[in-house]
């Protein structure tokens, strides 16, 4: 067999069965909430657990995750397994501080120890979009704070390597919060292409208290597009300025060849006969003629079409203006794509 | 947990053994055995004296589930699949 199509097996053969990983972890998790719903304890919490145990490459996404834990506390509070029930409220709690049991679903028994343990446990969480497309300046990125119980925090954004970019926001929580950052730093300029770290830090940490998180921003900027200038002005639509010189050069052509022909046409015509030398000064005469109507007739400005003119250059220039004031706006305005990673725990000390 | 008090057992002079009912809807529901509360879903393994018993699931807003059960002694019946429906 040819060495390409065993590779191309082989990775089929890996492709086919990460799917089959990743679908397992959701599919376990199925099988999980119909064992809970057919009060098949044990079962459920086996399958619930297995869903949630897979590695992080096909594990399930936080949405499913929670319901998960959620599944699995409810199912080990039915079978008396209170201290496993408070620990998987406690994962959810850290996992989303503002997830709630459904409570159609899950009865008083499970909805009250969920809130007992969601006030017993202090937890912050950040809620990101992973792309933001935003103008620095015009538009907003925006990250929610997510807290299980009022806390005081402090929100700031800083370079990769620890250097301060800003501060977003300091003081209380109650439930949520939206902080913005228009894309600047400090110094007023869209920021620098780069990894940026968003974190959200207890203001007074406490050994139980809730630990800092972190999420990750890759910041790219794009240059944004400008306009075109507007194209120069020609005739038309511009009028013309004087008038044309081609009367003028008529009358001096007119003249000039019948001055010509006044003096060469006896001597052609008439062979042998003698020409008068009068011919020369109707000739000139009519040479002059001719310049008296070349002069007479030369190009004037046209005072009107000047005016008309003048005015169109006029609002020419301004949409020029307008043009490049609106480009060396948009260049201020530098667009901004921010691609957020998955939200960590911040190391403690880092800050 | 505190398990709800199950339906008290009627005098049993011929000390039959009893059935075990198990009860779950969605949404959840507050479940009535002849016409006594017993708690809400999910009940488990709730001992019932073998014979027909009203059960009844309701909840505010919902229709209720009513059915007469035939518990046989020392059945283990399940009633799991109760999905009660908004009015």
């Amino acid at each position: 067999m040819p060495r390409a199509t065993v590779f191309l097996a082989l990775s089929l053969l890996l492709a086919g069965a990460r799917v089959s990983r990743a679908q397992s972890a959701s599919d376990l998790l199925g099988q999980g909430v119909r064992a809970y719903q057919a009060l098949e304890y044990d079962a459920a919490a086996a399958l619930l657990q297995q869903s949630l145990g897979r590695d992080s490459t096909t594990s399930l996404a936080d949405s499913l995750r929670a319901r998960a834990l959620t599944y699995l506390a409810a199912t080990e509070l039915f079978r008396q397994q209170r201290d496993s029930a408070v620990a998987a409220f406690r994962q959810l709690v850290m996992l989303n501080p503002r997830y709630r049991p459904d409570e159609l679903i899950f009865p008083p028994q499970v909805t009250n120890l969920f809130q007992e343990v969601r006030r017993a446990t202090r937890a912050i969480a950040f809620a990101v979009p992973p792309v933001t497309a935003l103008r620095t300046r015009v538009e907003r990125f925006t990250a929610g704070v997510l807290v299980s119980s009022l806390a005081d925090v402090t929100v700031t954004l800083a370079r990769e390597d620890g250097t301060p970019v800003r501060t977003l926001y300091e003081g209380p929580v109650a439930d949520s919060l939206a902080v913005k950052w228009d894309g600047l730093t400090p110094a007023g300029t869209p920021a620098d292409n780069g990894r940026y770290v968003l974190r959200v830090t207890p203001r007074t940490p406490t050994a139980d208290g809730p630990r800092a998180r972190q999420v990750v921003l890759e910041v790219k900027q794009e240059l944004p597009d400008t306009l075109s200038w507007p194209s120069p002005l020609t005739t038309p639509p511009l009028l013309p300025e004087r008038t044309s010189t081609a009367p003028a050069f008529r009358s001096l052509a007119a003249g000039l060849a019948t001055a010509g022909a006044v003096v060469a046409l006896p001597s052609i015509m008439a062979r042998g006969k003698d020409a008068t030398g009068a011919r020369f000064a109707v000739g000139a005469a009519v040479g002059i003629s001719g310049f008296v109507g070349f002069f007479a007739r030369k190009p004037r400005s046209l005072e009107a079409n000047v005016r008309a003119n003048a005015s169109q250059r006029d609002a020419w220039k301004k949409k020029l203006d307008a043009v490049k004031t609106e480009n060396a706006a948009r260049l201020r305005t530098m667009r901004l794509i921010v691609r957020a990673g998955p939200e960590t725990v911040a190391e403690r000390g880092s800050q | 947990m505190k398990r709800p008090a199950p339906a008290p057992l009627p005098a049993n002079p011929r000390n039959v053994e009893p059935g075990l009912l198990s009860i779950n809807a969605i949404p959840w529901g507050s479940v009535s055995l002849d016409g006594r509360p017993v708690g809400n879903t999910p009940q488990i393994d709730l001992p019932v004296v073998p014979g027909p018993h009203r059960l009844r699931v309701e909840r505010e807003g919902y229709r209720p589930y009513d059915r007469v059960i035939d518990v046989a002694s020392g059945q283990r019946l399940r009633i799991t699949d109760i999905a009660l429906v908004e009015r």
